[in-house]
């Protein structure tokens, strides 16, 4: 056999030259091309798929997250430490506008806007509903906020009295726009806190929980109407990129106040991220482990099939150890191969398809639901490409050592008796 | 001429062990992608059961019937009366329960605090085999009858209410005549459903008294729960029949999200099984290809003796399918071990929120379906006899003559 | 005179392409084996022995010319059809790699008896009996691999005539035993040639083989160059 004599030319330089050993390592795995493109793929496999699944996850996740969080909660708040338990109306920011101008002037800030909550019966006629009305700054909430956006009929506040409800609600209410509507329910000071205004527009979301009990009137109108002073109950923050959120910088917030980014304001949306991620972790896992039985498959075929070239190079005077490393890198190619085809293959797939987004089919209300667009845009995840770029060099080397230990304990003469 | 079968088998078996690691290793790797394939599934089933009975025990049932007008404007104005001794024309065999329901929007509020939640009027017998209610935790006391005046809270909105057990509340809500009722209840009772939506949603009172509180005889939904979901689009076209002025909506029309995500769970079962297979079928077929080629000879000699090519095609698929077979059979004792290890569930409250998001309960039991392992090993087979074909291929085109030169 | 030829060979010619050179393996060769012969075929190492074996064994197709095996044209049959000629009519041996490893020598001695439907008891009985008159009835459980050279090729033996062939046909039979193993072989053959009728043709080029034939062909470059009866040889 002609690679034979590769193997034992340049056997001297072999035993203290690594690079030759690899050379001659490279050519032994093309000896067997069909094998070697068969344990290579599915090695390839297997970082296709992570690369492919964490790329698309990683392009849903991004626009789950912007979409729910852009909607109305924004990146982070500023809330009292007491309102995430207990969202009651006393639990306030005091000095809400200084706090918001201080936030405003930090550089990973890009918009703030002052809200102030309460629950409130709301009446139109005859009908009342309860709902959540929400104090608003409309000029800051058209930046920090995809809501005014969304008015169907009407308009967004404008004037004092103005007043936006949700699409449900408005149905519900059998409510439209110039209708009176009046807002019932308690003070801070346990009076009675009402308020009166007109319907300027109505919002469709298309989410109906949302909607349901939307309503949104002018700030100062809703501080007057509760009793509150400069007093809000969340200071909405939007930063420059998501990355920003945990470098705005809180010092001064006092003991009084929190910081919430929106993975505390809406833990179910990092939850969903993370749930998917350790899902994609376990096949991953799965298709890794099989990838692995076919390499250790692979090598016990192959030494099998060599005892007898082994017994040569034996008796010719290399050493078993410089055999399993000859082996080892031959695993070592192999790995590199599959991997080298597993990312030019993902990465073209990736790149392709960001281009024109793969369309999710729509149920009812359910992409809206998940914050989902109609359509996915996936975005190449580098840590995805390292992390089973990484797994595959340790893994299948490792698959190959314990065959090729074999050759430690072979006896070079009945290896070159041997009939294989 | 035909090649007995029971001499393939014999053949088959013992090449088997001709080379024992290595097919050891084939087995290993088999039984390691059954088997996950088999948890896999059954976790994604658990889920998809979990969700679908979630959604009918939300008050849903299989079928519901409501007056058209209802779903737009959820009030009682938009009822229906039904006539004394009513029942849904649905088979005794199919029937797991039904009740009538009275459901209306209302503000409820504490000395401190106000909330808007849904009304329900119940019969609390009924409810027993029909929804949450049977099951869920409670603190204080249950609703004794349809007749019974006080009010059932989620223990989520008891606290938000800032308010307990044995204090009263005040509920407002619209009458049959338009106009707004206002009406102290007594709180005997809060129910815990695990920190769901369901605490903040609803609140529960007998179904009687609600509707004396509304002046009408009205309810505003007739839910029925059927034996299996099977039942439900016979069962819905039953009642629309009986029903013509009503509308008819089972739980997949009622809930779209749990039917979609119902509906994307057979396609992931599906997706899943397949990237297992494939990551599988690398190893097969090169294994498969290693145990054909270094017996070249031997096919060879076969040949030249006078074996005829397809019974070398057999021989060669009834090899692999001999190894597929082993394999799936120990895979899917180790599926259903492991099913049974994680009988309990797995645990998945780290991501509570995410988890409820997704549908799925804080713990999630593995389900095992007997038409899955059916289905799983059937594909496998398949499976297996596909990635044979190259190599039984490779067998049968050797020629008996180069074959047996490769040997001088 | 017909029922006394066995194999009919008619102006056979086989071409090999040995990369895009045309090599011609056998050139036209006219050859007919009576009922009952022991021949030998000789030559050095690309004469075309080999090839005019394999093309009356029905392995090989010819380029050009007619086989005839007891009566049946191989060009009227397709694999199938051959193989079963094989299996009904032929008896092979190799010079190694005859039996299938996996099998005892008692289950490789039935196994062609499988192939044809014969009876369990009857097959193992005919096996048995195989075995013990060629001097391996003790070896009846044992692998191939379990089994010297010379004793697998005697069980090669057993297995190509126990369902008495018309043709038994040796590639080199000698190539990987000793002389004393190969006398011991030779003898078997000349036994069952006498005693069973069985004509047998090899390919050889021991000359203790060929010492053995009754008749010697001797090829060279794909022709026959001589065809001498060996009468006097033989005892």
């Amino acid at each position: 056999m002609p690679t034979d004599a590769v193997s034992v030319g340049h056997l001297s330089e072999a035993r203290k030259s690594p690079p030759l050993l690899a050379a001659i390592a490279w050519r032994n795995l093309w000896r067997n091309t069909r094998r070697t493109w068969l344990t290579s793929g599915g090695v390839a496999f297997a970082v296709f798929l992570v690369v492919i699944a964490r790329s698309f996850q990683d392009g849903s996740f991004d626009v789950m997250i912007d979409n729910a969080t852009g909607m109305l909660t924004g990146h982070a708040q500023i809330q009292n430490v007491a309102f995430a338990d207990d969202p009651s109306l006393r639990n306030t920011v005091a000095d809400a506008s200084r706090i918001a101008r201080r936030i405003a002037g930090d550089p990973n800030v890009a918009a703030v806007a002052q809200r102030g909550l309460a629950f409130a019966l709301v009446s139109v006629g005859e009908r009342s509903f309860g709902a959540q009305v929400m104090g608003v700054e409309p000029d800051a909430e058209r930046v920090i906020s995809t809501l005014p956006a969304l008015v169907r009929e009407g308009t967004y506040l404008e004037k004092a009295d103005d007043v936006v409800i949700g699409a449900a609600l408005a149905r519900n209410l059998g409510a439209h726009v110039g209708d009176e509507i009046v807002v019932l329910g308690t003070a801070k000071d346990g009076s009675i806190a009402a308020f009166a205004g007109d319907i300027a527009g109505i919002i469709d979301t298309g989410i109906a929980e949302v909607e349901r009990g939307l309503l949104q009137i002018p700030l100062p109108q809703f501080q007057a109407a509760f009793g509150l002073g400069d007093e809000a109950h969340a200071i909405v923050v939007r930063v420059h990129g998501l990355d920003a959120v945990d470098a705005v910088n809180t010092d001064g917030l006092g003991d009084e106040l929190d910081y919430l980014p929106w993975q505390r304001l809406m833990p179910e949306i990092d939850q969903t991220v993370e749930l998917k991620r350790v899902g994609t972790r376990v096949i991953f896992g799965l298709v890794t482990l099989l990838v692995t039985f076919s390499v250790f498959n692979t090598f016990i075929m192959l030494v099998y099939e060599r005892v007898r070239e082994f017994g040569m190079l034996l008796a010719v005077g290399m050493r078993p150890r410089a055999i399993v490393a000859m082996l080892e890198l031959e695993a070592v190619w192999l790995a590199v191969v599959g991997v080298g085809l597993g990312l030019l293959v993902s990465t073209a797939l990736v790149l392709a398809v960001a281009q024109v987004g793969i369309p999710l089919p729509d149920v009812g209300e359910v992409l809206r639901q998940y914050h989902l667009p109609d359509r996915i845009f996936p975005s190449l995840s580098t840590s995805a490409m390292v992390e089973g770029a990484v797994l595959m060099c340790i893994a299948v080397p490792l698959a190959g050592l314990l065959p090729a230990l074999r050759i430690v304990r072979l006896a070079p003469v009945t290896a070159l008796r041997s009939d294989a | 001429m035909k090649m007995p079968l029971i001499l393939l088998l014999q053949l088959g078996w013992r090449n088997l062990w001709r080379q024992r690691r290595r097919n050891f290793m084939l087995l290993a790797a088999i039984l390691v992608a059954v088997g996950g394939v088999v948890l896999i599934n059954s976790l994604i089933r658990g889920f998809q059961y979990d969700m679908m009975e979630d959604a009918v025990e939300n008050l849903t049932g299989h079928v519901k019937v409501l007056a058209p007008g209802y779903r737009d404007d959820p009030s009682i104005v938009q009822g229906f009366e039904l006539a004394d001794g009513w029942q849904p024309s649905v088979p005794t065999a199919e029937l797991e329960g039904w009740t009538r329901r009275v459901r209306v929007p209302a503000v409820v509020m504490s000395e401190r605090e106000t909330r808007g939640l849904n009304l329900v009027g119940i019969d609390p017998a009924d409810e027993r085999d029909l929804s949450f209610l049977g099951t869920v935790a409670m603190s204080g006391e249950r609703l004794r009858d349809a007749d019974d005046s006080h009010i059932v809270l989620g223990r989520e909105l008891l606290t938000q209410l800032d308010t307990k057990v044995g204090r009263r509340v005040v509920v407002i809500t619209q009458g049959a005549d338009g106009l707004n009722r206002e009406a102290g209840f007594r709180v005997i009772g809060a129910f815990d459903a695990e920190g769901t939506a369901l605490e903040k949603a609803f609140a529960f009172t007998g179904r009687t008294a609600l509707q004396r509180l509304l002046d009408t005889d009205a309810v505003t939904e007739i839910s029925v729960r059927l034996t299996d979901d099977a039942h439900s689009a016979e069962a819905s076209a039953e009642l629309a029949r009986e029903l013509p002025s009503l509308q008819v909506m089972d739980w997949r029309q009622l809930e779209p999200l749990a039917a979609a995500m119902f509906e994307y769970s057979d396609a992931a079962i599906f997706v899943w099984f397949l990237i297992v297979m494939i990551a599988l079928a690398f190893g097969l077929v090169n294994t498969l290809i290693t145990a054909v080629m270094e017996r070249v000879r031997e096919f060879g000699m076969l040949r030249a003796i006078g074996m005829r090519p397809g019974q070398i095609v057999l021989q060669v698929l009834v090899e692999s399918t001999l190894v597929m077979l082993l394999g799936l059979g120990g895979g899917v004792v180790l599926g259903m071990g492991l099913v049974a290890y994680f009988a309990d569930g797995i645990d998945l409250s780290a991501w509570a929120q995410g988890v409820e998001m997704a549908g799925l309960r804080s713990v999630l039991v593995p389900r095992l379906m007997a038409e899955d392992v059916v289905l799983v090993t059937t594909l496998s087979l398949v499976l297996g006899l596909l990635g044979s074909a190259y190599p039984a291929w490779r067998a049968v085109s050797v020629k008996p003559l180069d074959a047996l030169r490769r040997g001088t | 005179m017909a029922d006394d030829v066995v194999v009919v060979c008619r102006q056979l010619s086989r071409i090999y392409d040995d990369d895009g050179v045309p090599v011609n393996a056998l050139d036209g060769v006219d050859f007919d084996v009576t009922r009952g012969d022991f021949v030998s075929l000789a030559g050095p190492s690309g004469s075309g022995k080999s090839t005019l074996l394999n093309l009356i064994g029905g392995l090989d197709e010819p380029t050009s010319g007619n086989v005839v095996v007891d009566g049946t044209n191989l060009a009227d049959l397709d694999q199938s059809q051959r193989s079963d000629l094989r299996l009904n009519k032929i008896g092979f041996v190799f010079q190694s790699y005859n039996l299938i490893p996996v099998l005892t020598a008692r289950e490789n001695v039935e196994f062609i008896m499988q192939l044809q439907g014969v009876h369990a008891a009857e097959r193992h009985r005919r096996a048995i009996d195989m075995l013990s008159s060629l001097g391996i009835g003790d070896l009846g459980d044992r692998r191939p691999g379990e089994l010297s050279g010379g004793q697998q090729q005697r069980v090669a033996v057993a297995r190509a005539i126990v369902t008495h062939p018309v043709l038994l046909l040796a590639d080199e039979p000698s190539a990987n035993l000793d002389s004393k193993t190969t006398e011991g072989l030779l003898d078997l053959l000349r036994t069952i040639n006498r005693e069973h009728g069985v004509t047998i043709i090899t390919a050889t080029h021991d000359p203790m083989v060929m010492s053995y034939a009754r008749r010697r062909v001797h090829l060279k470059d794909g022709r026959i160059e001589s065809d001498e009866r060996a009468g006097a040889l033989t005892v």
